[in-house]
């Protein structure tokens, strides 16, 4: 029986069942032992095992918990290190992932209630009672009969300070930078005992939020035991079972499951205060710079577990730029800083273990474009954000509306002609075109491109350089030339070979010594365009896509949501020809073999289009949907063209006769009418069989099909808003 | 009301409503996308015997409002389906063990969902609660495992057991 049937069928079974399918014959138990579920096992098992080597005799986990209490609960010197339960700590920190996570939860739980209990910290209502059952009311999650206990009242310093110590030298050494650096956690931790927790309602949630950072900094850290000790911690100090978001968080597991868009202001003052933000190795290399004095939210990808060479953490203002920076793991160095304007959320990023697919994606729809900078920031400035704080924080406290705030927040941009997407965030802050897509590792939109300074666009009337990029297309004959529609319907022609000799010259210079710190100013020299198309001759609304003329640099071709498609003289910067359809365009594309010049168009009509550029007439169109085309792209061969519709329907088409080929990708591709849809086609020498990839932006995945069998292969989940779009990395093979 | 005509593998063709067959994905596909009407849809891997159940089954769901697939995207984990099955498609899927693999295996090929989630439920059900002895006795699976590799499933899977 082929495999996907089997995963229907396992998948109406109980998590009891499925060993004994193991034990079946040995097509099932291969089976079982290649899913998700069995590599869940396998962790578990070795959990256990971990568990039987800690106690040797006992073979029953329950029991072997019982004998471990002793164990745990044996006084020992601060700090002292249980080398088993190191290594179960940080296996399970590190390898956990999968379906089990709820038989998991609990387990863990209890130890580290276990773990922190030893401490025997007068607040947290004296030492665990293994098997009393008796008047509590508590409902929170019990393990083998352990009642979790009472938090009567909130620590105290000393208490908070020892209790990070007993959760081990690491975490020990985060609480002091914390402690150190953060009065602010200090106020968190030492309430007067008088004062009420109070997270009784739902506005106080900001409060909250503070804590979260501490979470999120300890997945971007790497710090998955200490995250799990905080959440525990945090769990007991409040009982978060009335705030389904955050008991969320409280499942204790560093999974990409855990939301994390939640508001980090912690990290954004200390870095804005310039304090350094430390790891157990020291700290980041460089720090993560001050990027602006306005609003941030910050959100740490989860890829700690997964991918444990890289940490990624993310900060994006509110309604400005957006910017990812890539750490080295273990040596916390700086690989990448990626950066983009746009009006967006925090940003999120998926990343399948299989697929070298990585997927920035953020609210409004559109590529961002993404560039590398630093900066340094002027006293006023800095001025400026310590204001923003305090005044931030009243709001978190709740001395202040939130409406209060955002009016403010609106004053200040008006005050200082900072528009949503205003470049004032980059404003000095920009190296000059940082080429983020050296080894193309984020796909074609990570290329620098942001164009001119504050001067320029204030003088300008119409704004246009603050207008976002909303796609992106780089030759691919010399990889050199780089042009990008934007969300107002202009146009720019970019020169990469000048934003590489800018990048280079910057890393050379010898003022600073530290390169991702030129002084604003003298480095901070912009790439402009070489060629610019302004709006009122390019196209009136958003352009929704931009293509090379795939044979040479003298055509392109630009379709809108203006309804035309316009094809341009490269140097002349000239419309050479412009069709117009009655419906607004999503995409276009050009086949890379055929020499018709034919363009395929893709829009809100059921059909297909093809415009013929030698005739600048419509030449066919193909029935290829009942609702709008919203996607399509040619395979890399050129021979077959793959179309998504708002009909919820994929299809193969034969390039050359126009006809259906009948594939079947399925009866449901969730697709809606007004958007625009990547279709993603790896080049075949990249992946076989070939694939096709598929962002959805409602069901938060991307979907990858065989493209000529319709098998469907893998869902990637695990994006927490609309995933937009998507790239493919060159030269990795899916394995 | 427009009948479509279909050639199954073992050669006879046979006749039903454009509506009840439009049912199955892969054959409504390949009307809408315009196949010639006289020629008779081939469908080379289902026999008429499966055909025939096939479009029982069809005919009595002809009036179902279609599963817009909400479901798939709500849950990470996946939904976790209803057990139920309806009595009256309890009754349809009460066939031997051979035809219910040609059905499952059909209904995937044809992409009819509801059918092929029928098939999957009975399959499932069958297996829940039996002891590896008793699925392979049920599905008529030969034991290929030596005596030391059954024990070091066992083992491996020992937790699993006992919660």
């Amino acid at each position: 029986m082929p495999s996907e049937l089997l995963d229907r069928i396992v998948g109406e079974l109980d998590a009891q069942d499925v060993p004994n399918l193991c034990l079946v014959n040995r097509h099932l138990r291969d089976y079982v032992q290649d899913t998700g579920y069995y590599k869940g096992i396998q962790r578990l098992n070795t959990f256990w095992r971990l568990i039987r080597e800690a106690n040797d005799v006992v073979h029953d986990y329950k029991r072997s918990f019982a004998a471990l209490v002793p164990l745990i609960a044996r006084p020992r010197e601060p700090g002292q290190k249980d080398p088993v339960l190191e290594s179960i700590f940080q296996r399970l920190a590190d390898r956990y992932y999968g379906p089990l996570r709820p038989y998991l939860a609990p387990v863990i739980r209890s130890f580290f209630y276990h773990r922190i209990l030893r401490c025997n910290l007068p607040f947290l209502g004296g030492r665990p009672d293994g098997h009393d059952n008796s008047t509590s009311r508590d409902t929170r999650p019990t393990f083998s009969g352990t009642r979790l206990p009472k938090v009567d009242r909130l620590p105290t310093l000393a208490e908070s300070v020892a209790l990070f110590s007993h959760l081990g030298p690491r975490a020990e050494a985060q609480a002091r930078v914390y402690l150190a650096t953060l009065p602010d956690l200090h106020r968190l931790l030492v309430r007067p005992a008088d004062s009420k927790p109070r997270l009784d309602r739902p506005e106080r949630f900001g409060r909250l939020a503070l804590r979260q950072d501490l979470v999120a900094f300890a997945i971007a850290t790497g710090h998955a035991t200490f995250l799990a000790d905080l959440t525990f911690y945090f769990a007991h100090y409040f009982d978060f079972s009335a705030f389904p978001r955050v008991a969320h968080a409280t499942g204790l597991i560093p999974s990409h499951h855990l939301r994390l868009a939640e508001p980090l202001r912690h990290l954004q003052r200390v870095v804005a205060m310039g304090y350094p933000i430390s790891t157990p190795l020291g700290p980041l290399h460089p720090p993560i710079p001050v990027v602006s004095p306005s609003w941030f939210w910050a959100s740490f990808s989860a890829l700690a577990a997964h991918f444990m060479d890289t940490v990624l953490i993310g900060l994006a203002g509110l309604g400005n730029s957006r910017a990812l920076y890539e750490y080295e793991r273990r040596t916390v160095m700086l690989r990448r800083t990626l950066a983009g304007g746009g009006v967006c959320r925090p940003s999120m990023w998926h990343r399948s273990t299989a697929v070298p697919v990585i997927v920035a994606a953020a609210k409004g729809g559109h590529r961002r474009i993404v560039e590398g900078f630093s900066a340094t920031l002027t006293p006023e400035e800095l001025d400026e954000v310590d204001r923003t704080f305090n005044l931030l924080q009243l709001r978190e406290t709740g001395g202040l509306h939130p409406r209060f705030v955002l009016n403010w927040q609106q004053r200040q941009r008006l005050a200082t002609l900072e528009l949503c997407t205003g470049t004032r965030i980059l404003h000095g802050t920009r190296l000059p075109g940082a080429n983020a897509n050296d080894d193309g590792a984020y796909g074609p939109g990570a290329t620098a491109a942001n164009n001119n300074d504050d001067a320029d666009s204030l003088a300008h009337p119409e704004f246009e350089t603050q207008a976002w990029v909303s796609t992106l297309d780089i030759d691919r004959i010399e990889q050199r030339y780089l042009l990008a529609g934007s969300g107002n319907g202009s146009l720019r022609l970019y020169d990469l070979r000048e934003v590489d000799d800018a990048h280079t010259q910057t890393r050379r210079s010898p003022s600073t010594g530290n390169i991702t710190t030129p002084t604003p100013g003298t480095a901070g020299r912009a790439v402009s365009p070489i060629g610019e198309i302004p709006k009122s001759a390019a196209h009136g609304f958003t352009v929704s896509d931009i293509h090379w003329y795939p044979f040479d640099t003298g055509l392109f071709t630009t379709s809108s949501y203006d309804r035309t498609v316009k094809v341009w003289d490269t140097n002349t910067l000239q419309a050479a020809g412009n069709f117009t359809l009655r419906h607004r365009i999503f995409a276009h594309a050009m086949s890379s073999v055929a020499t018709h010049g034919l363009i395929a168009v893709a829009s809100g009509d059921s059909d297909l289009r093809l415009c013929d550029l030698q005739s600048g007439s419509f030449a066919q169109s193909l029935s290829a949907h009942t609702g709008a085309v919203n996607g399509m792209q040619f395979t890399p061969d050129g021979l077959d063209l793959v179309t998504v519709g708002a009909d919820r329907k994929m299809r193969l088409w034969d390039a050359t006769t126009g006809l259906n080929r009948l594939v079947n990708y399925g009866a449901s591709v969730p697709c809606e009418a007004l958007r625009k849809y990547d279709v993603v086609i790896p080049p075949f020498s990249d992946s076989w069989p070939p694939r096709v990839f598929v962002p959805f932006s409602r069901t938060h995945q991307v979907v990858s099909w065989d493209l000529y069998s319709g098998k469907l292969l893998q869902k990637l989940l695990g994006a927490f808003r609309a995933v937009i779009c998507a790239a493919w990395r060159d030269g990795h093979e899916v394995s | 009301m427009s009948t479509v005509q279909i050639l199954t593998s073992d050669g006879q063709t046979v006749t039903v409503d454009r509506k009840v067959v439009s049912k199955a994905g892969v054959i409504d596909s390949a009307l809408a996308s315009g196949a010639e009407g006289n020629s008779p849809l081939k469908l080379d891997n289902i026999s008429a015997s499966v055909l025939e159940k096939i479009i029982e089954y069809l005919k009595h769901h002809v009036d179902d409002q279609p599963d817009d697939g909400e479901d798939s995207d709500d849950d990470i984990d996946g939904p976790r389906r209803d057990p139920i099955i309806d009595t009256w498609d309890a009754k349809f899927i009460e066939v031997d063990l051979e035809l219910l693999y040609e059905l499952i295996l059909a209904a995937n090929y044809l992409d009819i969902k509801p059918l092929l989630d029928l098939g999957c439920k009975t399959v499932a059900n069958m297996i829940k609660g039996k002891t590896p002895e008793e699925i392979r006795s049920h599905f008529n699976i030969p034991a290929d495992f030596t005596p030391e590799e059954e024990e070091q499933i066992r083992l491996e899977n020992e937790w699993a057991e006992d919660r």
